[in-house]
């Protein structure tokens, strides 16, 4: 081993030492403070979990909303990094950008944004009452949908950026063979394009749900009372309530759940990886 | 009936076909016919537009002016995936998601054909290119010429009007390069395909070809038979292309056979478009141009040919393969390198230095008129 190969061998481990300290010893903390209470070893705080129905039903709505905004997000990101990979080459990178920029401000303050967009006086409810008229009931802040809503603009950028860096990879002539070979464009795109794209689909997806499912501001700024999601539940347990036993155990559920579903995609990538490699 | 007579026999006409890209006109009006079964290549550099011709073919791009008709029907707005053709790609362009015989299966599928004719049709020509022990593979499982010939098969299995290449070989090494060629060839022989063949690379073009349009700048320098091209090519251009790398300037041609240049007479076997005695300008020469005369002790030759010797000093000399490359300093009258060929394994090597007689090969040399710096 050269110096060169030492010296990043050396970056690598400190990695891996800030890795440890950061990120495993916090998830043990957690882990030992939900199952030691009173200096006694006990499942209670999950029992309360499963038990309560409460509980139960803001897993189930945590569930629920970042699924379904897992879907929306990668239906429309989808579309987003299609019409950005076929722009001249020259301009993608205007387009790119257009997408990351919301990012470089803070979310809360983006998501104050969304509070006038979805408000009594925002311009939504205002064209709706115009087209249905003043008795028209539709309300749209601190709501589920607000919520979803919320979510969709905050992860869209993660998953634009990954269809879009594996939509880059494949080869345009790929494209040109199928059409030549008498296939339209549609059937190009569902023969060809989707499928060597979805890698950047999973890892989009993984991505968005991860991020879904662990927020914590959308639901406080957007949603109303009943859409409280696993981290705010998390957080009134610890701060609000002091009950840190429960709040660290409702914080590992929810790691589980998303660690479940991360590897749940990443066989289904793997299956259709395999597909494409061997027999 | 003359009119369906004709549409009969010629497969593919373009019609003073033009490309400008942001101002540039990468392709001038070109006119080409393509007879049914006849295999056809465009030649030339990078950037002469040969790539630019195949893809207004295939419908990929669409011409600025002019018209491509395929059999006797103007297709210039047809869509590429309506016009019945098949394209060989130089980057082999195989799904990589799908078996070698899904990719074949891909086209015929796409046309909707009846099972039974698909299966049929994938078992023939996946057969016909030796490769049916591979049908359950994956492309990335495959060599390069393996995946090239899967791409030939899935383009010849949709039985397309006309078979397109862009320079399918060019990735390949020599040995495969050779392999190909003979396949290209043996498949055209017994299918009769009509094609149109793009590359840079004249022998693969000299090897392929019924027809080749040589071009430069978007324009047709040559549109002629392989022979036709070798034995007279009609510009500088051209004859450059094709092996006449030695460049003699500044000489007068006296008349249609006899070039001048100091006292030195120079026989010519070609004259360029426009050449006419009186004219000034230069000589290409191939490599065989110059014939030895007294190598190796043959004395007897230079005394009957004395008065067409023309003396040179070997300035180096090395073995091709199983011939033998000459550099040539000519110092008679003329101060002139050229380099020569010999058809044979020349033991020893001559040394440097060594002086030497030869006379010039008529049949080998061209005239162009100008200086060809144009």
């Amino acid at each position: 081993m050269n110096r060169m190969q030492r010296f990043y061998t050396m970056l690598g481990w400190i990695a891996v030492l800030y890795m440890l300290l950061m990120f495993i010893y916090p998830v043990l903390k957690v882990v030992i403070t939900s199952v030691w209470v009173n200096g006694q070893f006990t499942f209670d705080n999950y029992k309360t979990i499963f038990s309560t129905a409460i509980y139960r039903q803001v897993l189930v709505k945590t569930l629920w909303i970042s699924i379904v905004s897992t879907f929306i997000t990668l239906i429309i990101g989808y579309a987003l990094a299609n019409f950005i990979a076929k722009r001249p080459a020259k301009k993608q990178g205007f387009w790119l950008m257009i997408v990351i920029a919301s990012m470089f401000m803070s979310l809360t303050v983006r998501l104050f944004g969304w509070m006038i967009v979805l408000g009594e006086k925002g311009p939504i409810i205002q064209l709706f009452r115009l087209l249905f008229g003043e008795k028209q009931e539709l309300t749209l802040m601190f709501s589920s949908v607000a919520v979803i809503i919320g979510i969709v603009h905050f992860v869209l950028p993660f998953v634009v950026l990954n269809i879009y860096t594996t939509l880059k990879k494949i080869e345009p002539s790929l494209s040109e063979a199928s059409i030549m070979l008498g296939a339209s464009p549609m059937r190009t795109f569902w023969k060809v394009i989707f499928p060597l794209s979805l890698p950047g689909v999973y890892a989009g997806a993984s991505l968005a749900f991860s991020l879904a499912a662990s927020t914590f501001l959308v639901p406080t700024i957007l949603g109303g009372p009943k859409d409280s999601l696993m981290s705010n539940l998390a957080y009134n347990s610890t701060i609000t309530v002091g009950n840190m036993g429960l709040g660290s155990a409702i914080s590992f559920v929810l790691l589980i759940i998303i660690v479940a579903v991360l590897m749940g995609l990443s066989a289904l990538e793997r299956r259709g990886h395999h597909a494409s490699e061997s027999r | 009936m003359a009119g369906s007579d004709i549409s009969l026999k010629t497969s593919i006409s373009l019609d003073s076909i033009t490309k400008i890209y942001k101002g540039n006109t990468v392709i001038d009006h070109i006119d080409l016919d393509l007879q049914e079964g006849e295999f056809l290549s465009l030649l030339g550099p990078s950037g002469s537009g040969k790539t630019t011709i195949l893809r207004m073919v295939a419908g990929l791009v669409t011409p600025d002016e002019g018209k491509v008709i395929l059999r006797g029907e103007d297709i210039s707005f047809t869509p590429p995936n309506k016009r019945n053709m098949g394209m060989v790609f130089q980057q082999y362009a195989l799904f990589p998601h799908m078996t070698i015989q899904e990719n074949v299966t891909y086209g015929l599928k796409a046309r909707k054909l009846p099972k039974a004719e698909i299966t049929e049709r994938v078992q023939k020509y996946l057969e016909l290119v030796d490769l049916k022990h591979l049908a359950g593979r994956r492309p990335r499982e495959l060599s390069g010429g393996q995946q090239q010939r899967v791409s030939l098969a899935r383009a010849l299995a949709v039985e397309p009007v006309v078979l397109l290449f862009d320079e399918p070989l060019s990735n390949l090494d020599v040995r495969l390069k050779e392999q190909m060629l003979k396949e290209i060839r043996h498949l055209h022989r017994k299918l009769g395909f009509t094609a149109i063949y793009v590359t840079h690379d004249q022998n693969e073009a000299l090897y392929l070809s019924d027809k080749i349009a040589v071009l430069n700048k978007g324009k047709i320098e040559q549109f002629s038979s392989p022979e036709e091209i070798l034995k007279n090519p009609t510009s500088a251009f051209v004859a450059d292309f094709f092996g006449y790398t030695n460049r003699i300037e500044n000489v007068v041609l006296m008349d249609e056979q006899t070039a001048q240049i100091g006292d030195v007479k120079i026989p010519v076997g070609h004259l360029g478009i426009d050449a006419h005695p009186n004219d000034q300008g230069f000589l290409l020469l191939r490599l065989n141009a110059a014939q030895i005369l007294d190598l190796q002790n043959q004395q007897t030759f230079m005394d009957e040919k004395e008065a067409t010797a023309i003396r040179a000093e070997i300035r180096d000399s090395r073995y091709l393969g199983d011939e033998t490359e000459l550099r040539l300093h000519i110092r008679d009258g003329i101060e002139q390198e050229i380099t020569v060929k010999l058809p044979q394994m020349l033991t020893p090597l001559p040394p440097e230095g060594m002086q030497i007689r030869f006379r010039f090969q008529a049949e080998a040399i061209c005239f162009y008129k100008g200086d060809g710096r144009t």
